[in-house]
């Protein structure tokens, strides 16, 4: 029993397949892209930390050491959701929600007491939702589908979540970027997915608030690159 | 009502040594270790019977006044204290009164001042609390000190400190000299060692501080966010007495101490700031052990400066425990 269960559901799933990659004759105007992405979420330093307490100087002390601290986010995996909402022929309006798994350390070091160096770190997700504009750039037509190259900006909602969920910082997130689109030439048959999509995404993004040593705004880099649907 | 003297803390010149921290002070009542706390605002009285040399009434009045209101000063405690006008008592008196006055002890050659406590065994109330400054040391009143005398209003809020209840912070730093230490450096105006003569640095509330009042006398409403930190030091696998944790705040830049006080290893340190935590575990030096401790014996001093290798994260309320450590013998 369990053994035709399989089997029908490889069937089925072969038919959805085909039926996915399909031409058909004539398309309506696609006009919500869904895509989903694996991501890197570049790290980032936060500066150097001091330690210090107060020397005996006369009449105000001068600053002596504890210990130092170099302070990063460091690099890691994510993913993204993007939502794009086409407004206007090779413009969109795109909203993205997107988790990174990342991890902020402090190497610690220069300590008053001669104590070896250790690098402390603790995980620190990610979670952004943001909102923007996508811009598509002159296609270049291809055998089995288009390539559109695309430039965007936008900007939202940080959301840094400690390990253990401990604490909770927000912050806001500005980004600009580009990247690729590649179109498949084939036109489902579905009435609703249309067009299968591959997309490339770099953006550099600036963020304020959040996990921080200091109230400045944080520049890094996110690389991203994943499927999607075309839909209606 | 039973009394008692459970407790004097003395600021040195010259003594002890290095650590971080502040402490609560405290005493088992009927069974159950109650910290010391004025229920209210803290009445006291400025004694006129004894003078310094230099030190008018009116000088000590104004300087104990500003001591007081810097601890009042303190956001995120609910911390009041009402001033009395002068008393031709002494600060030693059993009187239930809260003094705080001069008396000449030369006996006491490296004391500055000594707070005193009379407690409630019972109740484990506060009966009274009187602060003596040795007034055979040299004293200062100038604005921006004086190279003459110890600071009097830093030396005040140092004994304050203690009439609130907190007890000696072991963050800052010391060497041997002659046949005492030399402060290095010092982190908190609870740090048994005062600055030399001539330094005012005594007046500024380090974050040792504040996180110490904050845990003791916390604001009810309005006051800023507060978390914890909490975990054991254990060694071999069994918990370490008397370790010194010091906590330090990347983004507040808050440096806190607080002590493993059981034999489990177990530590809290409380007043922190949400945010990201650099953990440091170290033994307090032989010298300094008598200043915090007073079963000096359960003080365990062997082993090495330790970090925690993960970053300790202090939550916007409440504790968060685990942060465990362990540490080596030397």
């Amino acid at each position: 029993m369990t053994v035709v269960r399989v089997r029908t559901l490889v069937i089925a799933a072969g038919l959805g397949a085909a039926a996915l990659f399909a031409p058909r004759a004539a398309a309506a105007q696609p006009r919500l892209d869904v895509t989903v992405s694996g991501a890197w979420w570049d790290g980032y330093d936060l500066g150097q930390r001091r330690a210090a307490i107060t020397g005996p100087q006369t009449p105000t002390g001068s600053p002596v050491t504890l210990f130092d601290n170099d302070v990063a986010i460091r690099p890691g995996p994510g993913a993204e959701l993007r939502l794009g909402w086409r407004v206007f022929k090779g413009v969109y309006a795109e909203a993205t929600g997107g988790v990174g798994m990342n991890t902020i350390e402090a190497h610690v070091h220069d300590d008053i007491e001669q104590a070896p160096a250790i690098t402390a770190s603790s995980a620190l997700t990610q979670i952004t939702i943001e909102g923007g504009a996508l811009i598509e750039l002159p296609t270049w037509r291809l055998p089995h589908g288009n390539l559109v190259p695309f430039v965007g900006g936008g900007g939202g909602y940080l959301r840094q979540v400690h390990e253990d969920r401990v604490l909770v910082e927000t912050g806001r997130t500005l980004y600009a970027g580009g990247g690729v689109k590649w179109q498949s030439a084939a036109v489902t048959p579905q009435r609703f997915v249309q067009r299968l999509l591959l997309r490339g995404d770099v953006r550099f993004v600036t963020r304020t608030g959040g996990v921080d040593v200091e109230d400045v705004r944080r520049h890094y880099i996110t690389v991203s690159g994943g499927v999607g649907v075309r839909l209606f | 009502m039973r009394r008692a003297f459970v407790a004097t803390a003395a600021l040195v010149a010259l003594a002890i040594v290095p650590g971080q921290a502040y402490m609560r002070f405290g005493l088992p009542i009927n069974g159950t270790n109650t910290v010391l706390r004025w229920p209210g605002a803290v009445p006291y009285l400025v004694s006129d019977a004894q003078l310094a040399d230099g030190i008018s009434a009116s000088a000590l009045d104004q300087a104990l006044q500003r001591a007081f209101r810097a601890w009042e000063g303190v956001a995120s405690a609910d911390v009041r204290f009402t001033r009395q006008g002068f008393t031709s008592g002494s600060p030693g008196d059993d009187d239930s009164l809260n003094v705080l006055g001069f008396e000449r002890r030369p006996d006491l050659e490296r004391t500055l001042a000594v707070t005193t406590y009379t407690i409630d065994v019972i109740s484990g109330a506060i009966v009274e609390a009187d602060v003596q400054f040795n007034a055979a040391q040299p004293w200062s009143v100038a604005e921006n000190g004086s190279a003459a005398g110890f600071d009097l209003q830093a030396v005040a809020q140092h004994e304050i400190g203690h009439v609130l209840g907190l007890g000696h912070s072991a963050i800052g730093e010391t060497e041997v000299s002659g046949s005492g230490r030399r402060l290095i450096a010092s982190g908190s105006v609870m740090f048994p060692i005062a600055f030399p003569r001539g330094s005012v640095e005594g007046r500024t509330l380090r974050s040792d501080d504040i996180a110490g009042v904050s845990d003791l006398y916390r604001r009810a409403s309005g006051g800023p966010s507060l978390g914890g930190l909490a975990g054991h030091v254990r060694k071999d696998g069994h918990g370490v007495f008397g370790a010194h944790i010091v906590a330090y705040g990347l983004r507040s830049g808050q440096i806190v101490g607080g002590f493993s006080i059981t034999d489990d290893g177990d530590y809290v340190i409380n007043g922190l700031e949400p945010g990201t935590y650099v953990v440091r575990v170290e033994p307090l030096d032989d010298g300094d052990v008598e200043s915090f401790f007073e079963n000096t014996q359960r003080v365990d001093l062997d082993f090495g400066v330790t970090y925690y290798p993960k970053l300790a994260v202090a939550p916007r309320s409440g504790v968060a425990g685990d942060i465990d450590i362990t540490v080596r013998p030397r």
